[in-house]
């Protein structure tokens, strides 16, 4: 028996272009389903907690006050000698939000369907619908970290210009992205348990492997080279551009981050899709 | 149905089928633990056991056919349905299932326990497939279907389980399915709920659907399905006419495995009255004869009701037996139990409790059978204390209950002898 992984070329155009099409055919067919289940996602994840729906929104802003106080603050993190500290906030925050709505979506990735067993053994189900309604389940923290980004800049005066026009692209390119890697992980999470802690210690590491809290050249190089590395950096180089600078300053990242985030997700969803008939045997 | 009612694994022919099942095989690769699934995938090298579920299991199953799968515990009843409705996949072999498919694998799954009733129809029709628009345009005959309309904005978890049941089967038939799979879901209704889930799967075969139900109670699937398939360690050991089947397995459930070969030839010198006549046993006694005795002391097996009549079992050991016990079921031509009892539970003055070698024994039942005028099949049988049957003889005797003049619906099945009474109400003058 050879490895489970070497049917999966991931460089075969039609290949991918054929699980793309599946995935329209799915989501057109159950559109339904996948909104209803998200919104219930959404809903139902702070039931029976005091506040309720606030959390929604609560668990992202305290996230990000914190971090903007300890880095603005404590550490005094500037971006350049004579700059302003909310310059700086907004700098992280376009990072930083969009890092916690991946930090979300992918910690609960490995138990979309492990965590749903009843609905995949015992009826006719969609398994399809369950790593999506995840992923899209984290978008409302996105929108909630953006929306803080832009009030914050406007009401410090930093400003925010005509890049916010690009930000849908760079929105649609972390939802794909997200999509894409939580169907890979919530197919091997069926499998493999330990995805969940591996995943959990991944994202820890990873706020500070990224180019989130660093202010320009404050990294060290190694670091730097290693941005270079993880899609995601290219991302959050869109989100500076697009919230902060207000122009392309790396048109490399507004070319590479639609281009490997779709990359992600096509390559994902087939990942998801070989396991897939194998979820009987493992649930 | 076939003209000839044997049992046989011979795959049976169907025309256009609805299901084809074809040499299907399913092994469960069973893991010390999880790391060797890790050592595997990483190493390529194989770290698993093989356990074989299913073994070249092929039928296929026609429009408008029911069919009930039977078998022990861990058969691969439940394994063969969820490889059919497609939520686990089959190592050999191949389904094809032409049209929708609909299926109740377990009570209430697929049902969020903290929704309410409501928001399950729509979740549970979404996951079937429909829109939104097609489950509120179904949703009042679903409600009305389950008699459900109290309770349908409560949770689902307060619900009791023939409630679940009831909502279950409800929303999974309200789809409209060409295929519909059924696991013990309806013996959880109460009985007014399964006649109306009978009513509703015979429309389905009316309608040319085709479902596949799974149940442990042979009277069910011989009054619902056209046809049984007993399964027995993942193999299909009998296809055919229910009540046959249902038979065969009575006999693998009750009789030893290890001396099955006795039965049927263990020395029946009567001859067979009715060519349903099955035996099994592990022939340490043998019913040498059964007869219905006329109030004139005569052999018949022509009943006019009212008169007394006398049934009689004639019983030899043919070793030392521990315990005896004699008991004889009534079933209609249907197959379905009627009246059965035995020495356990009816004092039976006489009855010794051990035989010896040789011995015999005559056994006389005294009923006067109120039963409606049809066809009836007797069985009798003889036992040890312990449930081990000695012998038992299936529909080894056929009789007929007559009668001259209709006093009730053809439909019925026992005679209760009524005796009705009228009285003219008078109306009461109004003020």
């Amino acid at each position: 028996m050879t490895s489970i992984l070497t049917p999966l070329k991931i460089f075969d155009a039609s290949a991918n272009v054929a699980a793309a099409r599946e995935f329209v055919t799915i989501l057109y067919r159950y559109q339904d389903l996948a909104w209803e289940m998200t919104r219930r996602d959404v809903r139902d994840r702070y039931k029976g907690q005091a506040l309720g729906s606030l959390w929604a929104i609560g668990h992202p802003l305290l996230l990000m006050a914190v971090y903007v106080f300890a880095f603005a603050f404590l550490f005094r993190g500037r971006l350049s000698p004579e700059g302003e500290w909310s310059e700086y906030a907004v700098y992280v925050l376009a990072g930083l939000a969009p890092w916690i709505a991946l930090q979300e979506a992918l910690g609960r990735a490995p138990t979309a369907v492990l965590g749903n067993a009843n609905l995949v053994k015992q009826i006719i189900f969609p398994s399809e619908i369950l790593p999506l309604k995840v992923a899209l389940g984290a978008t409302p923290t996105l929108i909630v970290g953006l929306c803080v980004t832009v009030a914050l800049a406007v009401a410090t005066g930093v400003g925010i210009g005509v890049g916010l026009l690009l930000l849908p692209i760079v929105v649609a390119s972390q939802t794909l992205a997200l999509v894409g890697l939580v169907y890979v992980l919530a197919g091997i999470g069926v499998f493999l348990r330990d995805i969940k802690d591996i995943v959990s210690v991944l994202l820890s590491i990873g706020l500070f492997l990224h180019p989130i809290l660093y202010a320009p050249g404050t990294a060290p190089a190694a670091l730097e080279a290693a941005f270079y590395a993880s899609p995601f950096s290219y991302l959050i180089w869109c989100y500076r551009d697009a919230l902060l600078y207000g122009e392309i300053t790396r048109p490399e990242a507004w070319i590479l981050a639609p281009v490997l985030s779709t990359a992600i997700f096509v390559i994902g969803y087939r990942c998801f899709r070989m396991l897939r008939p194998m979820f009987g045997n493992a649930l | 149905m076939l003209p000839n009612a044997s049992p046989d694994v011979r795959q049976r022919v169907v025309k256009n089928p609805i299901i084809s099942v074809d040499g299907l095989g399913k092994n469960f690769r069973v893991y010390a633990s999880p790391r060797e699934l890790l050592v595997e995938v990483l190493t390529g090298r194989q770290r698993h056991r093989d356990f074989t579920a299913l073994n070249g299991v092929s039928f296929d199953v026609g429009p408008g056919e029911v069919v009930g799968l039977m078998g022990r515990n861990g058969a691969g009843k439940s394994t063969l349905l969820r490889i059919i409705a497609g939520t686990l996949d089959a190592t050999a072999g191949s389904v094809v299932v032409r049209g929708r498919i609909s299926a109740i694998l377990e009570l209430g799954s697929g049902f969020h326990p903290e929704y309410s009733g409501r928001d399950n129809i729509y979740l549970g029709g979404l996951c079937l497939g429909l829109t939104r628009a097609e489950i509120a345009r179904r949703f009042d005959e679903i409600v009305a279907f389950s008699e459900l309309e109290a309770f349908i904005d409560r949770p689902f978890r307060t619900y009791s389980s023939g409630m679940q049941a009831r909502l279950t089967f409800s929303v999974a038939t309200c789809v409209d399915p060409d295929v519909l799979i059924v696991d013990e879901a309806l013996s959880v209704g109460d009985a007014r709920f399964q006649l109306k889930s009978f009513e509703r799967i015979r429309d389905f075969k009316r309608r040319g659907k085709s479902i596949l139900l799974v149940s442990h109670s042979i009277n069910q699937v011989v009054s619902i399905c056209d046809r049984a398939i007993l399964l027995e360690q993942g193999k299909v050991v009998a296809d055919g006419e229910p009540n046959k089947i249902g038979q065969i397995y009575h006999q693998r459930l009750f009789g030893p495995p290890a001396r099955e070969a006795t039965s049927s030839s263990a020395g029946i010198a009567v001859p067979e009255t009715s060519d349903r006549h099955h035996a099994y046993g592990d022939g340490r006694a043998v019913i040498n004869d059964v007869f219905i005795e006329g109030p004139d002391g005569s052999r018949t097996t022509s009943i006019v009701p009212g008169e007394t009549y006398r049934i009689v079992i004639d019983i030899e050991a043919k070793e030392a037996l521990p315990s005896v016990c004699v008991g004889f079921l009534v079933r209609s031509s249907w197959g379905i139990d009627l009246y059965g009892t035995d020495t356990r539970f009816v004092p039976c003055p006489g009855l010794p409790q051990t035989m010896a070698p040789g011995e015999r024994l005559r056994v006389t039942i005294e009923t006067p059978f109120n039963l409606a005028p049809n066809t009836y099949f007797l069985t009798a049988g003889v036992a040890n204390l312990d449930e081990t049957k000695y012998q038992m003889r299936f529909d080894c005797l056929e009789f007929q209950v007559r009668q001259d003049r209709t006093t009730m619906f053809m439909s019925s099945l026992v005679d209760i002898r009524p005796s009705m009474a009228a009285c003219v109400v008078q109306e009461r003058e109004r003020a």
